[in-house]
């Protein structure tokens, strides 16, 4: 019985109590939730009091896509090639905040290929940024006075060439 | 959530070191990018679970000439300050010689690779090129008895094992550049590493003979040589391939007679070699499992005779060798194969596809080369378009045909190629 309409239902709970079902094969892909269910924990609503409805509904989105599996070599490289404009997609969140719940999210339900993909979305953006400029698009604040932050550039001089 | 608040700060330390180790920077520019930002992220840099050292990179308009012994003492700072309790994942340190005045700062070198074996590092990549200095050696019994490396790139470096004796039960992966290798240091290398998947050699000079007794009972199924000079590598006895394990071959300018092939070879690639047709078919006819045969910028060979039914890719890039004189046509004769890739610079007229009739995908992207053009009293462009147009005829039945680049050009302005009876995809990228 392997077709995968026939595959076993999870039941996962957001933290704002909302329910999402996902065949227990794809839901695989998270390795907090597979031990879940290995230790038989998962006959009931599975809770993720740390993933919002919204988020958790993207990263349903996401192990779904990756789950599929291609029927032959030819379509192997099809399904990789798609597989990757998905993922570029994927991270082109409207809002930053969201790519951060999904690097928690992805942390918290251990799911090392959208780990992956969001930090490296995250290092992307920041990668050719000035720290002032960093600063700004974060919002960090910057807490050392003029003289410290003097004191750590002169610490490490030579880095600051 | 409010657009004023600081998103990426409410991240644990865990995941920020996640993020910083994916901006792919050196350690300097990392201090440079990261510490300056709030006190939060000071001191996160000395939590990243690698180092990464490349003067290249590191130091700004580098002259050839300048003095970087500051460099070599950011270097010893860098490292005072990282913790020594911290595993660390990979450690890179690239020096390249920048003169004769400076000599290499053997002892400070030796301390930072300590540095990171005492930290259980997993991945070394060490690139001391040392150009007239005499080769850096190590020999340090902690990195030549080491069960924690994983993968090591050596680049420019002696390495004298104390006593002799070389113990790495994990390493997977391990490259050697411009090293001087002979049959003893092959052996201590093969012995001491029963892990080993990947060996490259690359550049290197190998004295002596590379006996079957060394490879047979190696689990190493990935073999890359680049020979810096052809006739320095040499086998011992027919035998030499034919019960190794290999499954994946690279071989460059290291072959001036072909290996047998091997029982479970599924990938070879030879590169800048002179081959015939006889070692071609010597080849196949003893690697019955070989599934992608690439041949790259060889020379020499006027037939290529793919007869081996196990063969489904093969890749031509580059073919001709100045001094070895010109060959005008070559014949490609492969019912077997599935998909032919073409590429590189070619010293060629015509090639001439025989037999191709399972060919289903072909990829065309190759230009011509003009070190014969005046010789042939012909233009480059008139090569290209004859070379080209020949093989489109060739490859009428192919359902995929891929024109990149200089082909795709040709193909344009040269006359129009009837292509729309044809249900060939022509894609630019």
């Amino acid at each position: 019985m392997s077709s995968s309409s026939s595959s076993k239902m999870i039941e996962l709970r957001s933290s704002d109590g909302e329910t999402f079902h996902v065949e227990e094969t794809v839901v695989l892909q998270s390795e907090t939730i597979k031990q879940m269910i290995d230790d038989d924990c998962a006959n009931a609503a599975i809770p993720l009091p740390n993933v919002t409805s919204m988020t958790l509904a993207k990263v349903i989105e996401y192990i779904k896509k990756h789950a599929e599996k291609p029927k032959d070599d030819d379509d192997k490289k099809v399904a990789e090639e798609d597989l990757k404009k998905f993922d570029a997609e994927f991270v082109k969140v409207d809002q930053e905040s969201m790519l951060f719940d999904l690097v928690r999210a992805a942390n918290y339900l251990n799911i090392k290929s959208l780990l992956d993909l969001t930090c490296q979305a995250v290092a992307d953006s920041i990668k050719d940024l000035s720290v002032e400029e960093v600063r700004k698009k974060f919002n960090i604040q910057n807490d050392f006075t003029p003289e410290e932050e003097a004191k750590v550039r002169k610490e490490n001089a030579w880095a600051f060439d | 959530m409010t657009e004023e608040e600081d998103i990426i700060s409410l991240l644990p330390d865990c995941l920020l070191l996640e993020i910083i180790s994916r901006l792919e920077l050196s350690t300097k520019h990392v201090i440079k990018t990261t510490s300056t930002i709030s006190k939060r992220w000071q001191h996160l840099w000395t939590k990243l679970p690698t180092l990464s050292f490349i003067d290249t990179d590191d130091i700004p308009n580098r002259r050839y000439n300048a003095d970087i012994s500051d460099y070599f003492s950011f270097i010893d700072k860098t490292l005072t300050q990282s913790p020594t309790d911290l595993n660390l994942n990979k450690f890179k340190l690239r020096i390249i010689k920048n003169s004769q005045v400076y000599t290499l700062p053997k002892s400070q070198v030796y301390s930072w690779i300590q540095h990171a074996i005492t930290r259980n590092v997993q991945e070394v990549d060490l690139t001391i090129d040392t150009m007239s200095w005499e080769k850096f050696s190590y020999d340090h019994e902690l990195f030549f008895n080491n069960s924690c490396l994983t993968r090591m790139e050596l680049s420019g470096c002696a390495f004298n094992p104390p006593n002799g004796v070389i113990r790495w039960d994990k390493l997977k992966c391990l490259s050697i550049y411009g090293g001087k290798l002979d049959e003893d240091s092959m052996r201590k290398i093969l012995f001491g590493s029963p892990c080993l998947e990947t060996l490259e050699l690359d550049d290197c000079f190998f004295d002596g003979c590379l006996s079957k007794s060394l490879f047979g009972n190696f689990s190493v199924e990935r073999l890359k040589c680049f020979m810096g000079i052809y006739e320095s590598f040499t086998y011992d006895d027919d035998a030499f391939w034919d019960e190794l394990c290999f499954l994946s071959m690279k071989l460059s300018r290291c072959v001036s007679n072909p290996p047998n092939g091997c029982c479970n070879l599924n990938f070879l690639c030879i590169e800048t070699t002179k081959l015939d047709e006889d070692s071609i078919g010597k080849i196949l006819s003893q690697s019955p499992c070989l599934e992608t045969l690439e041949l790259y910028n060889c020379h020499g060979v006027r037939r290529i005779d793919v007869t081996s039914n196990s063969v489904k890719n093969l890749v031509f890039s580059g073919y001709g060798c100045v001094w070895a004189g010109y060959i005008a046509t070559l014949e490609i004769d492969a019912p077997y194969i599935l998909s032919l890739t073409i590429k590189g610079t070619l010293d060629l007229e015509k090639i001439l596809l025989l037999n191709i009739s399972s060919l289903v995908k072909a990829e065309l992207d190759f230009v011509s080369s003009n070190d014969f053009v005046e010789e042939l009293g012909r233009s480059l462009e008139d090569i290209e378009d004859e070379l080209l147009q020949g093989l489109l005829r060739n490859l009428g039945h192919v359902n995929e045909i891929t024109l990149r680049n200089k082909c795709l050009e040709v193909i344009f302005c040269s006359i129009r190629v009837c292509c729309t009876t044809r249900k060939n995809v022509i894609s630019n990228n």
